[in-house]
């Protein structure tokens, strides 16, 4: 048996195991969607990091450096650009007001099943493109690592993801994703000491070589090449910054621990984890235009640049050191998608099925069957949009989430927070405006509509239309908030007219 | 079981006014740096290349320690400031 089928073995049985070990834990509602608010900072802190430290993170960005030069470290920056945006204005309150999803912690302020079907729409949606990207990622990972056809690769990840949501819930994703962080971590920093090894630990050498590549050397210092423009720069600045601070997925771990002060502190750990792990994957990036490109195993055919960062690895530390980094990649893909896919389960069957359909009168055993069928039905669908969208470079994908993030659920949990005259209607108009102006935009813009629809020109000439989208849900929630609202505010203001 | 408007009125953290600068801080700091490599501009690029020569690098690798070092100063202060973030919403309600 080859080291990364090994390690990969290895590592199923450790999270069936945890899997197992969390089952017993996670029989009443509130244990399966929060392990009961046990997790400490720290734990959670290093979970945060690992749900947003995708597969997609390592092999998009350093296939971004790989394809672009220095313009990868937009990637390498923007991850981190949204964590103090999430520590000091988010984590707290959130943790404050909610319980189990950021629906709960709306609710606290405004009121209505109208407001859960438009959170769930926008879970829905994030979770639907992140989970694409991921199973993209996991597609070509698993044909490279294991010979194994595409389709069944997805099979495979598809039937692991849904057994550790549905038997494990939030106790087992948290320990899965802590053990994935860790080897993600270990075997990233191994590798850049092998990069930084190759030349002399000298970063000066490591980015000669790298502009060596290149024709003109002086090319590698020409930026703009990833981004089109300045209007596409600001919108990718705005998807990174508020982003995170909207994604489902990481809202949910506030209610992980115990209190405010722990969700805050959880951001901090979750952000230095975050930032060490961009600081090597710069240096792997560059390790990836010097080595890679010129190396034993020559150019890749376009659509290969995704695994730019397994091949690194081959050339450092040849068939070991690549089975050990692909198989950490997959175990990083299954980690990362089976959180995705308890925040999709979680908007299903608490907010829409408790809340919308059943109009708070289910009981606990009702809530979590239904947690598992939609486990069980949204493993299924990630399987076919990763059918669907197998040629998209996943770096791209995994941004495209952010926006719509951005550009819905933080807008309108930011009013929701600090704007005492934000009202059910204006949050609801706000939050669709900015979820269907975030997705079409994103349909046609050049990425989707030239690139996988085929068409000649695409209708905007942007993709990051987070400027326009968060702008419009924000104006729109004030808009209407202000047409609606029936208070002494409004009395006053009549008053004086 | 949803929770009430007193509940929120009761249990609102205020967010002082570190919060707010360390945020918008860091949004037109990343925004900056994602606008000057867009256009390439100068500032960012150094005659020569060479170890951290250039500073679109350079710049981004200081972006990251500028931002945890934030997080931390705010993040691990000890005090968490009560009450009064917002105080209205759905008065119809």
């Amino acid at each position: 048996m080859n080291p990364a089928s090994s390690i990969f073995i290895g590592f199923v049985v450790l999270t069936l195991a945890i899997t197992w070990w969390s089952s017993g834990r996670s029989r009443t509602a509130v244990q399966f969607y929060t392990a009961d608010a046990s997790i400490t900072p720290l734990e959670n802190g290093i979970a945060l990091a690992g749900d947003y430290l995708s597969a997609a993170s390592f092999l998009g960005t350093t296939a971004a450096f790989f394809s672009f030069g220095i313009d990868g470290i937009y990637y390498a920056v923007g991850a981190l650009a949204g964590w103090p945006v999430a520590t000091c204005l988010v984590a707290e309150p959130l943790r404050k007001l909610g319980r189990i999803t950021y629906a709960d912690a709306l609710s606290a302020k405004l009121q209505g099943p109208q407001l859960r079907v438009m959170t769930s729409a926008a879970t829905l949606s994030i979770c639907g493109a992140y989970l694409t990207s991921q199973m993209v990622g996991a597609g070509y990972l698993v044909q490279s690592l294991f010979h194994i056809p595409y389709t069944y690769a997805l099979l495979l990840i598809g039937g692991l993801m849904i057994t550790y949501v549905m038997f494990g819930g939030m106790l087992a994703t948290t320990w899965i994703q802590i053990v994935k962080a860790s080897l993600l971590t270990v075997t990233t920093a191994l590798m850049t000491i092998l990069v930084l090894r190759h030349f002399q630990f000298s970063p000066e050498e490591l980015v000669t070589a790298a502009a060596g590549t290149r024709s003109n050397p002086s090319d590698f210092l020409r930026t703009g090449g990833l981004i089109s423009g300045p209007t596409d720069a600001v919108g990718l600045a705005l998807a990174f910054s508020f982003g995170p601070a909207g994604m489902p997925h990481v809202l949910m771990r506030f209610f992980t621990v115990k209190d405010p002060q722990s969700a805050r502190r959880s951001l901090v750990y979750a952000t230095s984890v975050v930032a060490l792990f961009q600081l090597m994957i710069v240096v792997l990036g560059l390790g990836t235009i010097a080595l890679v490109s010129s190396g034993p195993h020559g150019s890749f055919a376009i659509g290969d640049a995704n695994l730019a960062a397994v091949r690194l690895a081959q050339g450092l530390g040849g068939d070991v050191l690549f089975g050990i980094v692909a198989a950490v990649c997959f175990a990083t893909i299954l980690a990362v998608v089976a959180g995705l896919t308890l925040a999709s389960t979680t908007a299903v069957s608490h907010d829409l099925y408790r809340y919308v359909i059943r109009r708070n009168c289910s009981t606990e055993r009702e809530e979590i069957a239904v947690s598992k069928v939609a486990t069980l039905a949204i493993g299924a669908l990630a399987v076919g949009l990763g059918l669907i969208c197998r040629n998209q470079n996943v770096g791209f994908l995994a941004t495209l989430p952010l926006v719509i993030a951005a550009s819905s659920n933080f807008p309108i949990l930011v009013l929701a927070i600090y704007w005492p005259r934000l009202t059910t209607a204006g949050a609801l108009a706000g939050g669709y405006v900015g979820l269907a102006t975030s997705i079409l935009s994103v349909i046609l813009g050049p990425k989707v509509w030239t690139q996988i629809l085929g068409r000649a020109t695409p209708v905007l000439s942007f993709d990051y239309a987070t400027p326009f989208s968060l702008s419009a849900a924000l104006a729109v929630a004030v808009l209407i908030s202000f047409l609606s609202h029936t208070g002494p505010w409004r009395s006053r203001l009549a008053q004086n007219r | 079981m949803e929770l009430s408007l007193n509940k929120f009125e009761q249990e609102s953290p205020r967010i002082s006014w570190m919060a707010w600068i360390v945020s918008i801080l860091t949004t037109l700091a990343t925004l900056t740096f994602f606008v000057a490599l867009s256009v390439n501009a100068t500032f960012m690029t150094a005659p020569a290349v060479g170890a951290f020569g250039n500073r679109a690098l350079a710049l981004g690798i200081a972006l990251l320690f500028a931002m945890v070092l934030a997080v931390w100063l705010y993040g691990m202060s000890a005090s968490t400031r009560e009450d009064n973030v917002s105080s209205s919403g759905d008065r119809e309600r």
